[in-house]
Parts: C-alpha cells; sequence; structure tokens
C-alpha cells in the first residue's frame, strides 16, 4: 500500500515538473515580449 | 527605459526573481523525487523480508523530512514571486495598447487559486496577456 502511495507521489512530482518547465517559459516569454513591445513605442 | 509610456512597469525584475525561484524549486522537485525513489526501494526491501537496519529506516524519514520541509519552503517562495511577477504583467496591457483587456490585476491573480475557475481562467488570462503584449498588437496612439 505505501508504496502505491510512493508511486503516487512520484507520479505528482514528474507533473509538479513539467508544470515547473511550462512556468518557466511562460515568464520568459510574457516578460520578453512586454519589453519588446515597449522598446517599440 | 526614460520613454514616457504611462502606466507601464517592466516585469523584468520580478521575473528574474520568480525565474530564480522556479530554478530552485524545479531542483527541489528533482531532489524529492529521487527520495521518493529511495523510498520506494527500502519500501520494496521491507515488504520482500528482507533485513533492514532501524537506522536505515530513521534515515529514510528523516530525510524525507527535510526534503518535504525544503519543498515546501520553496513552493510557497515561488508560489509568492509568480503573484507578484503575475500582478504585474497583467497590469501592463492596457499601458502597450491593448483595448480588450478585461481582467484586473488583483483578479488575474486570484483566479489562480479559486476552485473550478482555477481550470480555465488563468488559460484565458495569460492568453489575453500574450494576445496584448505581442508586437503587432496595436500600440498607444
Amino acid at each position: 500500500m505505501r508504496i502505491t502511495a510512493g508511486l503516487v507521489a512520484l507520479a505528482r512530482l514528474s507533473l509538479m515538473l513539467a508544470a515547473v518547465v511550462l512556468a518557466f517559459v511562460m515568464v520568459r516569454l510574457i516578460t520578453v515580449l512586454q519589453d519588446e513591445k515597449y522598446r517599440g513605442l | 527605459m526614460g520613454r514616457e509610456t504611462p502606466g507601464y512597469e517592466s516585469p523584468q525584475v520580478r521575473a528574474i526573481w520568480t525565474l530564480a525561484l522556479l530554478d530552485v524549486f524545479g531542483l527541489t522537485v528533482i531532489i524529492a523525487a529521487v527520495s521518493a525513489v529511495l523510498e520506494i526501494g527500502l519500501l520494496r526491501d521491507l515488504q520482500d523480508g528482507d533485513a533492514v537496519s532501524i537506522s536505515k529506516t530513521t534515515g529514510n524519514d528523516d530525510r524525507q523530512r527535510i526534503v518535504s520541509s525544503l519543498y515546501f519552503l520553496t513552493f510557497v517562495s515561488t508560489v509568492v514571486a509568480f503573484c507578484f511577477w503575475m500582478h504585474r504583467v497583467s497590469r501592463n496591457p492596457s499601458p502597450l495598447g491593448a483595448k480588450e483587456w478585461r481582467f484586473t490585476p488583483r483578479w488575474a491573480v486570484i483566479c489562480w487559486f479559486v476552485p473550478v475557475m482555477q481550470l480555465m481562467r488563468p488559460y484565458q488570462v495569460v492568453r489575453e496577456i500574450c494576445r496584448g503584449s505581442r508586437e503587432e498588437a496595436p500600440g498607444p496612439s
């Protein structure tokens, strides 16, 4: 039973890592987009 | 950056903090995953009836406790930094000329935490921010 809980925790951590990568890309992209557009105004 | 575009504030500094904390949190997630794999191995040994010393099990518990605390701390810090960054970038589309901006900065942050709403609204907010921040979007005349 606890092994199953461990595997579930591992799956959750994998999802969290995917979310971190997604957030990283999003933060970089939007920040660059806004600053580029501001410079172009 | 000395030009006058009323209301625009660069999200650069907040982005640097958020990205740094995302790095630290990502590393913590990897450490937590390794720790979980080690624990699963230990539990498998116990299940198979192998001899496992008490020091090994208490060591595992101590490691898991430390990793969990680290995970919690980095997670909360990252969420706080992300919220500050989100607040800043959701204020900018209007000064950058977006005409159909319909989310207040406060709601752009809160929607990530409201049950049910968090399934759809954050995506809409980010999509609108991207749309309003793109180069070809019309700027203020």
